[in-house]
């Protein structure tokens, strides 16, 4: 009977120690997909022609969202999606 | 001194789990294409092998020895390789991520890897001391990734060459572990 319950506690104790750290880990390692990245996606025309200087309207979101590009940088989107964008960059 | 190094030998060349125990076959063959992420794949096992079989030795000497469990070898070894694995791919889902993709379902089958339940067993089986599981840890994880290295570059040399049809594949890479298998043979009794 002994026995019994010290080798249930011993793996309770192991699984709870486990658990204890992976939890820290998932927080630690968690992955932020940026909301304002898939919005900003959204809007463009989607036809990656690469004429913004970045291979892909992926890559220019992420760019914008870095700094790295203008707002009015995307040529087939023009005036209106800039100002989408900025809508979205503002909020 | 020269226990410490005879043990480190005999796992990285004249007990080499993948062509002496034939351990670790699946993700051999499956990790093997490209030497890159062969190189990937044996840091990562070779990690999870070193933490898993500190932890494992601590436990068996300080906890399951001292409460009289060891039939929860087993259970409890099989745990902390468990979480040992996932721990390393939530780190690589987040700071490698290119690795990550490239290892796709191989890397959470770490955990049933039968080189890292091998090594923990063996570590027992043989009455190592802690310096020396560790060292016979890292052997055994340098010698996986050698046998990987290896067979990475000669299947990269292959793909090249013109290959019979039915033996394209896996078929041939199950022929050359054998055929690597004899050349390390060659070592067995260098170490008494």
């Amino acid at each position: 009977m002994n026995r019994i319950l010290a080798a249930a506690l011993v793996m309770a104790i192991l699984s709870f120690i486990f658990a204890l750290i992976l939890a820290w880990a998932s927080k630690k390692f968690k992955i932020v997909e940026s909301s304002k990245l898939v919005e900003i996606v959204k809007v463009l025309p989607k036809q990656n022609c690469g004429k913004c200087g970045f291979p892909n309207c992926g890559a220019f979101a992420k760019a914008i969202i870095e700094g790295k590009a203008k707002y009015g940088d995307c040529v087939v989107g023009g005036e209106e999606v800039a100002e989408k964008i900025k809508e979205i960059m503002d909020m | 001194m020269l226990n410490l190094f005879a043990i480190f030998f005999a796992a990285v060349v004249t007990e080499n789990f993948v062509f002496y125990r034939f351990l670790g076959l699946c993700p051999f063959l499956a990790m093997s294409n490209k030497t890159r992420t062969a190189v990937g794949m044996g840091i990562a096992v070779t990690f999870v092998l070193i933490v898993s079989n500190s932890i494992t030795w601590l436990l068996q000497y300080f906890v399951l020895d001292k409460f009289g469990l060891p039939f929860l070898q087993y259970a409890s070894f099989i745990l902390v390789i468990a979480s040992l694995v996932q721990f390393i791919e939530m780190y690589m889902h987040k700071y490698q991520a290119a690795l990550y993709k490239a290892f796709g379902i191989y890397l959470p089958l770490i955990t049933t890897n039968c080189v890292v339940l091998g090594l923990v067993l063996l570590t027992i089986l043989k009455g190592y001391n802690f310096l020396e599981a560790l060292i016979f840890a890292i052997g055994t994880g340098a010698g996986y990734t050698l046998a990987l290295v290896i067979m990475s570059g000669i299947r990269e040399r292959l793909d090249l060459a013109d290959v019979p049809e039915a033996l394209k594949g896996v078929p041939l890479a199950l022929i050359i572990t054998g055929l690597l298998a004899l050349a390390f043979g060659g070592f067995v009794g260098m170490i008494k």
